[in-house]
């Protein structure tokens, strides 16, 4: 009976498996190369403050990211990290440059032409407090966006479909009569991963997912993720500050720093041998006792609002030349796949 | 629940009103006498058993023209609170959901409504329309609005950049839908306590412009016009004036306290 | 005995919730020496921001107090509020995650420090002031005498922490308790507020009182420390040796719940379910019994105590100094893993080699 239904019910979900299946050209499964499911290009995201000044968000932003893969995003707080997140699931409109999803261009679109796309990228927030509408019942909220997106679905399939969601999340089917509130932190952000999970999306933005985390709930939390991205082959752009769970998870990481992705590669690469000094001073600074040689980060970061000339990290750097100051350096490959901005390269 | 028990403006205010609802209620199946009859023989009679409140200066029996004058207050009330409530509420939800030039028009007509004063207006309604209970409503609907519109425009301004607003817009939640399947109910106890505070003040209103002779036409009694025909007999019949005022004053009190009451348990928390 | 700044025993707090009173903190005791800096370590919940607030007398008028907090020599809880306004901010300081909900917004952050100096030392204002800018250069702020006339919100988040430090050190305290401060800041800020940190305490020979939840900040900065699970102390002892041999199951949960490049091909080990809320808190038993993959029949049954193995103390029913000798031999026996799915038992040696990189 269930298993008829499921498949009723994958039938009228009419979506996201089939939809790859359309855009794979026949033969590129046995390549090697890997597909590319988002293209950033030159994105520029400025916050503008009512004319009076300017802040650079995100800065001449090129990234791919590869289908099953999970980039890592990290940096400090203001870097443009979280801009990214936001500029790719819309909560933001980019200023310049263009984000491809499998070909198509979502900067371009309309909400209402970008509608549809919306199911194959979710988000996971920070907050899980403030991430669930504290007024609507869990089951409810996972209810809510298979009432937007598969009109199709009846009630029964429907409510079939949030158990199974519950289940896959690791939280009991009795949750759904619950309020947020009578939830801990931790199942909260599984609920979180199931609301962003019922619509079988291809990509998922979660940005700081389990910074608001205790550490033992983080774990758990960290090896949900884990264990859905193999079940549901997802891809992850993982938005973090906290270095060893990028390193933790991530196949590749992007470092940014005011607005800049100024180093990126796989994981090994950047977190064992990292090339930027800004890449070297955070991983020294995340492993203290191993950094006794490395001199410490001094000063703050500049004001993204009066961002430094030339190189945007040259003010704080160790290396710092005469050219630093003038010009500012771009993204250039070091090895394969292996990019840093950084004119000692 | 338990919060708002907790707290004895709430608890007192509430009471006072169920006292009033229980009145309502009973006038719908009962009252003591014709409140309409009119009989020479009993004019200004204290309170006696037959007449328990007395008679005013007409012959008519107090307690039923009190009882009748309730039902009055209550609809102009409910009224009143339902149609600026709505149109309030609709305003501000879009006045603070979308902001800009939306936001701009409406906080401007608003505004200007609020320098003109409500008392004011109402007059020239009434002077423009004429008199009764059609008009005092329409008039102190008008009057409400601005009063909703702010508390959800602030409501919904605060609430559009909320986490879990931003999480339904990624899941291609409508404006609509987010506006008022999610945003709405959290806002629920803000509007309520508004709604009781509007309610007070509508009571109040009404009884204010019938006392001026201007809102309810006779024979409809009305607490507020019950005041100025008694006004001239206080000496001879001070009940006649007590009785009418006191309940104006157990009406608008009961609902204010329950409005504050509401508005203190959110703010606590 | 007399290099003891602090000592707390048996101190135990309590919160009426619903006319029962339910323990946030049990049986507590805690030492810290002269210029000893120690970490109270635990998950929010588990008790050790009140514990240091109990220390400032800053618990709750609504809790119940009981035990003995003694400050070199003397009983905090027979103190009365003349003696708290002494004793605060010239003994004992302190510094939070949050360094601008902490400072005034509307007064400049020199004059702030200068408060305190006033309120505690009898000198003049210029006197005062001079105090306050070599605190601050020593603090680490560069050009003090345009900071000191600057509002909070002009600075950076690291240079208000800094401010912050200067304001807590500038009377000399005996204790510094520092409130997860290095939580709220960046990465690389981070790094220098624990390196300004580790400065202050060699320079004024404070001890420090550190709380955090945070095991590499901890292992960085502290010799000794305490982790606290649900209001009880489960282990304490040298920092060193508590995050290399763990012996509580709850300890050994934490250590082996960082993530980190070094087990990315593996599951995190995690410990199952959640925190206890204050109400839900078993009264008998041990408190960590319904998470713990060791658990026994007597472990439901009697609240175990705190025993001495070696130079560190353990609660719990399942360790004792034998069975610590010869648990490195009995792989089988570890922490499981979340749900059916993890059966991720973790030995001794995966603990090992994880520990070398918190």
């Amino acid at each position: 009976m269930s298993k008829k239904n499921s498949s009723q019910m994958a039938e009228k979900m009419e979506g996201n498996e089939s939809g790859n299946a359309e855009t794979q050209e026949p033969g590129k499964m046995a390549a090697t190369v890997p597909e590319k499911l988002i293209t950033i290009d030159h994105v520029t995201k400025i916050y503008r403050d009512g004319g009076r000044s300017a802040v650079k968000a995100v800065d001449d932003l090129c990234l791919d990211i590869y289908k099953g893969e999970t980039l890592g995003l990290v940096g400090e707080s203001g870097c443009g990290k979280s801009t990214t997140g936001n500029l790719l699931v819309r909560l933001l409109q980019t200023d310049e440059g263009s984000i491809t999803y499998r070909g198509q261009d979502i900067t371009k679109m309309s909400e209402k032409q970008f509608h549809p796309l919306r199911r194959n990228i979710q988000m996971v927030f920070q907050d899980p407090y403030s991430s669930i509408n504290p007024k609507k019942k869990i089951g409810w909220l996972l209810e809510e966006p298979l009432v937007i997106h598969h009109k199709k679905l009846s009630k029964e399939e429907r409510q079939e479909k949030v158990k199974e969601m519950l289940r896959v999340v690791g939280l009991d089917e009795e949750y759904r009569n619950r309020y947020p509130r009578q939830l801990s932190g931790g199942q909260r952000q599984r609920v979180s991963i199931a609301l962003a999970l019922i619509l079988n999306p291809a990509f998922i933005v979660a940005d700081e997912p389990v910074s608001a985390l205790d550490v033992s709930v983080q774990a758990q939390i960290l090896n949900l993720m884990k264990k859905l991205q193999k079940e549901y082959s997802l891809t992850y752009l993982f938005i973090s500050h906290d270095l060893n769970v990028v390193s933790y998870l991530s196949d590749r990481i992007g470092v940014m720093y005011l607005g800049n992705l100024v180093e990126l590669g796989s994981w090994e690469q950047v977190s064992t041998r990292p090339r930027h000094p800004y890449t070297q001073a955070l991983f020294a600074a995340a492993n203290a006792e191993e950094s006794n040689g490395t001199p410490l980060l001094q000063g703050d970061v500049p004001s993204p609002s009066d961002p430094p000339s030339g190189c945007p990290f040259h003010t704080r750097c160790p290396q710092c030349m005469e050219r630093c100051r003038r010009e500012k350096p771009v993204l250039t490959e070091i090895e394969d796949g292996w990019k840093a901005a950084c004119f000692l390269e | 629940m338990k919060k708002y028990v907790s707290d004895i403006s709430f608890c007192v205010g509430l009471a006072l009103v169920s006292i009033m609802l229980l009145v309502l209620c009973v006038s719908f199946f009962w009252l003591p006498c014709d409140p309409e009859a009119m009989s020479g023989l009993l004019k200004l009679k204290p309170p006696s058993p037959e007449h328990w409140l007395g008679t005013d200066q007409f012959g008519r029996d107090i307690a039923s023209r009190i009882m009748k004058g309730i039902q009055i207050s209550f609809l102009i009330g409910a009224i009143v609170v339902a149609a600026g409530g709505v149109i309030g509420v609709l305003l501000g939800a879009c006045s603070g959901y979308f902001g800009g030039w939306v936001d701009s028009v409406i906080m401007k007509v608003i505004d200007a409504q609020m320098a003109f004063p409500g008392v004011l207006l109402a007059l020239m309604l009434i002077a423009v329309f004429g008199n009764g209970i059609g008009n005092t409503i329409l008039a102190l609907s008008i009057m409400s609005i601005p009063r909703f519109v702010r508390i959800s425009r602030s409501g919904f301004l605060r609430l559009r950049e909320a986490d879990f607003v931003r999480a339904e817009k990624v899941r291609g939640a409508s404006a609509p839908r987010i506006m008022f399947i999610h945003i709405l109910p959290n806002l629920m106890s803000e509007l309520a306590a508004t709604a009781s505070l509007t309610f007070a003040s509508a009571v109040m209103s009404e009884a204010g412009l019938s006392y001026l002779g201007l809102g309810i036409t006779p024979p409809d009694p009305s607490l507020g016009r019950m005041l100025s025909e008694a006004q001239g007999t206080i000496l001879r019949a001070p009940w006649y004036v007590l009785i009418p005022a006191g309940v104006i004053t157990v009406l608008v009190m009961g609902f204010n306290l329950l409005g504050d009451g509401i508005q203190q348990v959110n703010e606590r928390r | 005995m007399s290099d003891i700044v602090c000592s707390l025993q048996d101190f135990s707090l309590q919160f009426r919730e619903d006319g029962t009173w339910y323990p946030a903190v049990s049986d507590l005791n805690l030492e810290i020496h002269a210029g000893e800096m120690v970490a109270l370590i635990g998950e929010s919940g588990c008790g050790k921001s009140v514990t240091a607030l109990s220390l400032m007398g800053l618990w709750p008028e609504e809790a119940r107090v009981s035990g003995s907090l003694v400050m070199q020599g003397e009983n905090l809880l027979a103190m009365d509020s003349r003696r708290w306004a002494e004793y605060r901010g010239s003994q004992v300081s302190m510094i939070f995650q949050e360094p601008m909900t902490a400072l005034n917004p509307l007064i400049k952050v020199g004059k702030q420090i200068r408060e305190n100096v006033l309120v505690h030392q009898h000198v003049t204002r210029r006197e005062a002031k001079q105090q306050v800018l070599g605190m601050m250069k020593q603090a680490g702020l560069p050009d003090v005498e345009a900071l000191y006339h600057c509002y909070p919100h002009q600075l950076s988040g690291g240079q208000r922490q800094r401010i912050m430090i200067a304001m807590a050190m500038i009377n000399h305290p005996s204790l510094l308790i520092a409130d997860e401060p290095t939580t709220a800041l960046d990465v690389t800020i981070q790094a220098q507020i624990m390196e300004l940190m580790r400065q202050m305490n060699r320079e004024l020979g404070s001890a420090v009182l550190l709380i955090s939840h945070d095991l590499g900040v901890v292992k960085n900065l502290c010799s000794r420390a305490y982790i606290m699970y649900a209001g009880h102390v489960v282990e304490s002892g040298p920092v060193a040796e508590l995050l290399q041999n763990p012996m509580h199951p709850y300890t050994r949960g934490l250590v082996a719940a960082i993530p980190g490049p070094h087990c990315r091909d593996q599951e995190l080990a995690s410990i199952p379910g959640t925190v206890p809320a204050l109400n839900a808190r078993l009264q008998i038993g041990c408190g960590f019994c319904n998470r713990c993959a060791w658990k026994t029949d007597i472990c439901e049954k009697e609240t175990p105590q705190l025993k001495t193995v070696g130079n560190r103390m353990v609660r719990c029913h399942r360790v004792s100094e034998q069975e610590h000798g010869k648990r490195s031999a009995d792989k089988g026996e570890g922490l499981e893993g979340e749900g059916q799915n993890s059966a991720a038992n973790v030995s001794d040696a995966e603990i090992e080699r994880r520990c070398v990189h918190v």
